[in-house]
């Protein structure tokens, strides 16, 4: 059995079982409702482990263990923070409140929420637009990031890899809408799992043991085994807060919180998605290791790949493959949906004011995924050199945007309309130039963003408060 | 190193945390 044909074993077996869900998803999706949200029916298992596998694209496997195998084991702190603050305190914080907030405002979206909790139809556009635009530029960089796993792992060219994920997700998603999206998040985040703690155990074994493991790496110098490391701290906290609290105002993960049948779901799912996000440390961990077994890599990009090549047999490395194209295709889906329901929900029917039956409200957001995704492919597949530079933005961009006006509509009731929009201009504006700029003094776009909408939301609001009461 | 073996420490530190939250939360519903 070669690695070809154990490969190609399991992808057709696995994409069986991925149309099988959209079929079967198909049947269970009758309302507008349940295309966009399931309907609010989602248990506790299915909606943490779908959290996991949309925050977690290929990226991560392939490019956090490039960063173990660079910066060294210190990058393990990038998968301790996503757990502790990417999950934890963010199913804490806001979990609740958003389910509460939105069913009692009966929106469905992230700026359907805006535009109602601000009463600020602009806000609602203005959010939407920014979601629209950007999740499709982040969607390409995971395409590329999922044909780029299946050429170095696979051999397959890289259209290849485009076309197959990306037809296969297109298909599932615009038949079964979002209940498609979580189930196959659901079985995708097991297969991830397995294949990434099948990859720690075996490359444990190839060092001789973790603490074996740990000697030899530090023989190779102590930068890589100390914190923080060749990275400096900086760097590696600033990109940690980056990869952990700009999820906070992501809305293809916020979406979790909504559709979950009830507030008591999400305290079994805060336990669930804690543990099984912990597989983020993973990649940096073997990636870090992998300096023992195959120093002086000169692409650090190469490091998983030629570590799968060493120490996995070929149906375990089929397993591998499936699993960091299962953390690509889940993180598509999950996007898709999200950017579907924003040109359909909120800037066709709210913003410009159209009215849309059920039934037409479910087949335009078929056609609109359906377009939207084979649009993404068609980018993906010969990228133009703008997008490729914009794909560095897409994360900050929408962070920036909505994660204040989130955390204050949830949190202060004082928090009105003035403001509102100017404050989320001033984020993605901010996180765009300071992007453009390279990012002064090492800082990332979505930081500045972030700190810039803050100050323009408390200004605004506070001098809103002010007004009335003096002209009394 | 320490400074690096403390970032399993908070993951741990991470569940132990959601569960005392989520057993928190579950007593705050009891009562209301």
């Amino acid at each position: 059995m070669t690695l070809l044909q154990a490969c190609i074993a399991v992808l057709f077996l696995y994409i069986g079982v991925l149309m099988g869900v959209g079929i079967w998803s198909a049947r269970r999706t009758q309302s507008a409702a349940d295309f966009i949200i399931g309907g609010r029916t989602i248990g506790p298992w299915v909606t943490s482990l779908s959290y996991i596998a949309v925050y977690f694209s290929s990226v991560l496997i392939i490019g956090g263990g490039a960063f173990g195998y660079k910066y060294g084991m210190a990058t393990v702190w990038i998968g301790a923070i996503n757990v502790a603050v990417g999950c934890t305190l963010c199913w804490i914080v806001l979990g609740r409140r958003v389910r509460e907030t939105t069913e009692r405002l009966g929106v469905r979206t992230i700026s359907g929420f805006f535009a109602r909790r601000y009463d600020s139809p602009a806000a609602g556009i203005y959010s939407a637009a920014i979601v629209f635009l950007f999740l499709i530029i982040y969607n390409v960089s995971v395409v590329k990031g999922m044909a780029n796993a299946f050429q170095v792992l696979m051999d397959l060219p890289y259209w290849g890899g485009v076309l197959i994920s990306g037809l296969v997700i297109i298909f599932y998603v615009v038949l079964g809408g979002y209940t498609a999206v979580v189930w196959t998040g659901f079985l995708q985040a097991w297969v991830m799992i397995f294949s990434l703690l099948l990859l720690m155990f075996r490359t444990f074994g190839a060092v001789g043991g973790l603490g074996a493991g740990m000697e030899r790496l530090a023989a190779a110098g102590t930068a890589y085994v100390d914190t923080p490391g060749v990275w400096g701290w900086a760097g590696l906290f600033s990109f940690s807060l980056v990869v952990s609290l700009g999820v906070w105002g992501m809305p293809q993960l916020l979406i979790r919180f909504y559709s979950v049948k009830d507030a008591k779901t999400l305290r079994l799912g805060t336990v669930i998605v804690t543990i099984g996000a912990s597989i983020a440390i993973i990649p940096y961990l073997v990636g870090a290791l992998t300096r023992v077994l195959i120093p002086g890599l000169e692409h650090p990009d190469l490091a998983i790949p030629k570590l799968v090549a060493l120490v996995l047999s070929p149906w375990e490395a089929a397993l591998l493959l499936a699993g960091v194209v299962a953390a690509g295709m889940s993180t598509f889906a999950g996007v898709l949906i999200i950017i579907s329901s924003s040109l359909v929900g909120d800037i066709y029917q709210h913003g410009l004011r159209r009215k849309l039956t059920n039934a037409q409200e479910v087949f335009a957001n078929r056609v609109v995924s359906a377009a939207v995704g084979l649009v993404s492919l068609a980018i993906a597949l010969k990228p133009p050199a703008l997008i490729l530079v914009l794909t560095g933005f897409a994360w900050a961009v929408i962070a920036s945007t909505t994660l204040w006006p989130l955390i204050f509509g949830l949190y202060w009731k004082g928090a009105g309309a003035a403001g509102v929009v100017t404050s989320m201009a001033a984020g993605s504006l901010t996180a765009i130039v300071w992007t453009w700029l390279k990012k002064p003094w090492g800082v990332d776009g979505f930081i500045a963003g972030a700190l810039a909408s803050l100050a323009v939301l408390v200004l605004a609001t506070a001098a809103a408060r002010r007004g009335p009461r003096r002209a009394r | 190193p320490w400074s690096t073996f403390l970032a399993f420490v908070v993951t741990g530190a991470s569940v132990v945390a959601a569960i005392v939250w989520a057993l928190l939360d579950r007593r705050r519903d009891g009562r209301a």
